[in-house]
């Protein structure tokens, strides 16, 4: 390309970036990485994409534009540990692979190269680590009760393969601290100190956890505890307390809620817009809006709740982890109901516009009334 | 009705499906091994009859497709005659390409008529 039309293209991706970071939303940060894909620079891509999932973590668009760039970063490595497991198998190489894949977002995938790991080369920790890591770090996220489990089994069966992985009792030590299971903890955390006399802060920590006045000798059921966590959404104890945490502080945004009340018309304005409903995070209704061939507002509420209830227990227990949001499709009407930074936003509308289309309009009237991005850890 | 499934499940990001009754009685499945397909089954047929419920009770009669969208995967159900189609999708991937395989699919089923278990 001739060295003008680069200076121009680079100038339009400049003023592009300083429009979509100005007003960010799903839809303006996803074009710009799309741009940055067209013009090769997949590195810049993917630095939007992973800004902007910080702000809009519900957003396809900005995943697919990462799990693409990523993808394109990591290709060689990738193709060259499958060509080795073609031609070599080797337990070091299958959890390799399970964890590029894992640090891509494939997550099935990376649970399956780890159980063919498993099946092959049954004495090997490596595969139970990787499936524990995806679990705890699902946990993390969402506090699925199922995923704390599946994570304690994984990273006690790698345990038991091999007791001398600090990485698999510091996990383990954390998993126990999270869900109030101190005793647990405990015995975790010794054996890591043992392993690794110089860290100061797990002797520190598991000091202090020695003699706190209300330890307890006995846990309960670590079943029972890791749905307490499920039920209050709130860890037992802070992740902060933890030496060593195993995530980084996370940004996390919030609506304003009154904004968003206050500016319901633009998207009971979308036109097929039949009802348009917000709620808060107790599902008390703070705005709604129906057109005249919509529900009553009251009504709408109650099939909204409905439907959000159903589906966020159901997607917790058929593993697929915390509900976005559910779409229902009948020839009434289409109706769609979306949990993101801490509201529930509900529509129905008609034909005249598709799912995707309405999914996009939902996202960018929420994108418009972020209020606050306070960092935390999960 | 297996090779119906076992097409839809070369579609990209398709993790498996089944037909179920909306008791939970599976008809037919192809699920991959990190999927429990009793398991999938139980909570797809919770997922029919609420909906189901929810839909009447707001007037809106029976409903033909039902996408619940999470963090870590997609499932959608499909109305297909006598039973529902239920997929399992990777998050990663667009429904919509899906969507057409998925319509195709619940029509075949449907064409088999009454279902025997």
């Amino acid at each position: 390309m001739r060295f003008l039309d680069r200076l121009k293209r680079s100038r339009e991706l400049a003023r592009l970036s300083r429009t979509a970071w100005s007003t960010p939303s799903p839809t303006a940060l996803g074009e710009l990485a799309e741009r940055h894909i067209a013009a090769g620079e997949i590195d810049a891509a993917l630095d939007v994409a992973e800004r902007g999932l910080e702000l809009f973590p519900e957003s396809d668009r900005l995943r697919q534009v990462r799990v693409f760039t990523r993808k394109k970063q990591l290709a060689g490595r990738i193709r060259k540990l499958r060509d080795e497991i073609g031609r070599h198998p080797t337990p070091t190489a299958y959890t390799q692979l399970a964890e590029l894949l894992r640090e891509l977002g494939y997550d099935d995938e990376a649970l399956e190269t780890a159980a063919r790991c498993a099946e092959r080369f049954p004495d090997a920790d490596g595969p139970h680590l990787v499936e524990g890591r995806i679990r705890f770090d699902r946990f993390l996220q969402h506090h699925i009760a199922r995923d704390a489990e599946l994570a304690e089994d994984a990273l006690r069966r790698a345990a038991e393969r091999n007791w001398s992985n600090p990485q698999t009792h510091a996990l383990l030590g954390e998993l126990y601290h999270l869900v109030g299971s101190t005793a647990a903890c405990r015995h975790h955390l010794s054996a890591l100190v043992e392993l690794c006399p110089d860290d100061q802060a797990t002797k520190a920590f598991l000091y202090d956890l020695t003699n706190q006045p209300s330890t307890s000798h006995v846990d309960g059921e670590f079943g029972d505890r890791a749905r307490e966590v499920e039920d209050s959404g709130v860890f037992a104890q802070a992740q902060e307390q933890f030496p060593h945490s195993s995530t980084a502080p996370i940004a996390v945004t919030r609506l304003n809620s009154e904004a968003l009340t206050s500016h319901i018309e633009s998207l009971a304005a979308v036109a097929g817009m039949r009802n348009v409903l917000i709620l808060n995070e107790e599902e008390a209704v703070l705005a709604a809006r129906a057109s005249e061939d919509g529900l009553e507002p009251p009504r709408f509420a109650r099939l909204a709740r409905s439907l959000s209830a159903s589906s966020r227990t159901a997607s917790r227990r058929m593993d697929t982890g915390e509900l976005v949001r559910v779409e229902v499709q009948c020839p009434a009407g289409n109706v769609m109901v979306a949990r993101a930074h801490g509201v529930v936003v509900a529509i129905q509308h008609g034909d005249e516009i598709r799912s995707a289309a309405a999914w996009t309009a939902v996202q960018d009237f929420m994108a418009a009334h972020i209020e606050q991005t306070e960092v935390a850890h999960a | 009705m297996r090779s119906v499934l076992a097409e839809l499940n070369d579609v990209v990001g398709v993790k498996g499906s089944l037909v179920v009754t909306t008791d939970g009685m599976v008809v037919a499945s192809l699920l991959s091994r990190q999927l429990d397909e009793d398991f999938v089954a139980a909570m797809a047929a919770s997922v029919i009859q609420r909906t189901r419920r929810a839909m009447s009770e707001a007037g809106m009669g029976s409903f033909t497709r039902t996408a619940v969208v999470a963090t870590h995967g997609k499932v959608i159900v499909t109305d297909a005659g006598p039973a529902f189609l239920v997929v399992v999708m990777d998050h990663n991937v667009e429904t919509g390409p899906a969507d057409i395989e998925i319509q195709s699919a619940a029509m075949r089923i449907r064409n088999y008529g009454e279902i025997r278990i």
